[in-house]
């Protein structure tokens, strides 16, 4: 059966079917570093933690690098940055493998297909993600799968505006990076990111408000809304200044990039996904900062995805069972 | 109001005013009209011949795309005159159809009926304004050093996958204990993931195109950036 892989910079996902259900695996993205002992390690092997041993160094990964970060105010380690492998990090690929690896199982038959996502060139950083997405295909094929790369926008349109003819605006608004895909008949005309996602707000809000990013994330996840008034100076209050920033920059940058094509006369839907999408409140202040752009296309509806988090995923899942299903080649 | 909806009343305005019309001008050869005929067939025959025609350029309007947001108040503009002139018609038809009246009255309409031709003109012409110059643009040096960007990218990104790494060395970690059993959270969602089948169906519809056609197709682009610019081929 085939599989669905949203690589992004916080999280892992991986989506297969199982009879009439679809099965996520979510991990953090992220690892940190203790030194090795053996009473650490009989106490993470009692917590039933999940790590690595490399010499004298324990490498705690995915969720449980997060738990322990905040216990020691100490902070994680990113395999990726900017939705892309971390150039400061020279652990980074082989983290990325163990957890890929973990989450992704193997394959129920040589050359299962995968579906795998890759964000797109970003407009406003000097970056090519070309390096990333090789990298990432040759790991999964390495662990025996057929993998395909997708744009992580375009998997929003399929996970989400099926019902539309999957015409319309895929928008992924992660951690490192916010893609955007605007697709016609399931075929991309144009496709950017923008450096600038969940943790460009943490970052911005850790440094307004002296606290670590690691706390401003937890903050950030756990009880934050944006329909809730804040005090000036508070955490929260700082959290909807720059969520309201990024929006704006979101919505101005699609603007822009849309005078530059000749998109087809239709109506295009907005969909919207991502783990930084989860405030109360999000798309209707993004509906305002939309509705005030003035778009020079028609935007019938803006829905946010039925699982944010799990929505790029799904779409590449979408795409490999159609591939599978397939006889003819694309 | 969507587009197709947009489309769809404007088209309906247009046939409208054509069969309003056809009526009107049906009505006055059925009857035989003449300056000598009752009143109430030639205020009929007219406001019928007088509203056909005001509506079925409004639908015209309409039907013509246009970005500018101030040809629909022209429109409406258009069509309040031309209502003026007909409902004025009517009311003072035959007992108050005398100078200045007519004078007044006929400009009235005939203003609305110039608005709305002129409105109408203006559309096109801006609308072949546009295409022309998004044609210009379409074959500008910019566009071609894009275009090309664009494919030596692809040409690119496809040439790469047939490259074989060896695998990233892992053999340093020793995996803890959860490390074996421990693939991450889990959830089960009930979906039946529909979108499968409607996503072959659109595939299906895509046109198959042979190699040859593509061949062709290379060659009149090549020969087309040659005479424009021989620099990029050379």
């Amino acid at each position: 059966m085939a599989k669905g892989l949203d690589v992004g910079t916080m999280n892992i996902v991986c989506a297969e079917k199982e009879a009439d259900t679809i099965v996520f695996t979510q991990q953090r993205n992220a690892f940190l570093e203790l030194d090795a002992s053996e009473l650490t390690k009989s106490m993470l092997d009692a917590a039933r933690v999940l790590y690595v041993q490399k010499d004298d160094k324990f490498y705690i990964l995915g969720d449980d690098a997060f738990k322990f970060a905040n216990v020691f105010k100490r902070p994680v380690r990113r395999p990726m940055k900017h939705g892309i492998i971390s150039p400061e990090e020279k652990e980074s690929i082989p983290i990325i493998k163990l957890l890929i690896e973990r989450i992704l199982g193997a394959p129920s038959k040589y050359n299962e297909i995968l579906y795998m996502s890759s964000p797109a060139d970003p407009i406003d950083l000097n970056v090519n993600v070309l390096y990333h997405k090789k990298t990432m295909e040759a790991l999964t094929k390495r662990l025996g799968y057929e993998t395909y790369v997708i744009d992580e926008g375009l998997a929003v349109v399929y996970s989400e505006l099926s019902k539309y003819g999957f015409t319309g605006i895929g928008i992924s608004i992660g951690a490192g990076l916010t893609n955007v895909t605007v697709a016609y008949m399931a075929t991309p005309v144009v496709s950017f990111s923008i450096a600038k996602g969940g943790d460009w707000i943490d970052e911005q809000v850790a440094i307004a408000t002296g606290l670590t990013k690691e706390r401003v994330t937890a903050i950030k996840e756990r009880e934050f809304s944006l329909e809730q008034e804040f005090e000036l100076g508070s955490v929260e209050g700082a959290l909807s200044i720059y969520y309201d920033a990024l929006i704006t920059y979101i919505v101005q940058n699609l603007k822009r990039k849309l005078a530059e094509v000749t998109p087809p006369e239709a109506e295009f839907p907005i969909a919207i996904a991502g783990g930084s999408t989860k405030p109360k409140g999000f798309l209707e202040l993004f509906e305002r900062r939309l509705t005030e752009a003035k778009l020079p296309i028609d935007i019938s509806k803006i829905k946010m995805a039925q699982e944010p988090l799990y929505s790029v995923a799904r779409g590449c899942l979408i795409a490999a069972l159609t591939r599978e299903g397939s006889e003819v080649p694309e | 109001m969507n587009i197709r909806a947009k489309y769809y009343f404007a088209s309906l305005t247009f046939l409208a005013g054509i069969i309003l019309s056809i009526i009107g001008i049906g009505y006055a050869t059925f009857i035989h009209l003449s300056r000598i005929s009752n009143p109430f067939d030639i205020r009929l025959t007219y406001g019928l011949i007088g509203v056909g025609l005001f509506v079925t350029l409004a639908g015209l309007n309409a039907m013509i795309r246009g970005r500018l947001n101030v040809s629909s108040y022209i429109t409406a503009l258009g069509v309040t005159l031309a209502s003026i002139g007909v409902v004025a018609f009517l009311l003072s038809y035959p007992e108050n159809w005398k100078y200045p009246n007519v004078t007044y009255i006929v400009a009235t309409y005939a203003c609305g009926i110039c608005v709305l031709v002129g409105n109408a003109f203006a559309k096109v012409i801006l609308n072949l304004i546009e295409e022309k110059s998004k044609v210009k643009e379409e074959i500008s040096e910019e566009e071609i050093e894009k275009v090309i960007d664009e494919s030596l990218k692809r040409v690119v990104e496809f040439s790469e996958t047939t490259l074989r790494f060896r695998d990233v060395s892992t053999e340093g970690f020793k995996p803890g204990k959860a490390f074996m059993f421990d693939r991450g959270k889990t959830i089960k969602v009930r979906d039946e993931v529909s979108e499968v089948e409607e996503l072959k169906r659109i595939r299906g519809e895509r046109v198959e195109i042979r190699d040859e056609e593509v061949e062709d197709a290379t060659k009149l682009l090549k020969e087309t950036i040659k005479k424009k610019e021989g620099k990029f081929w050379r």
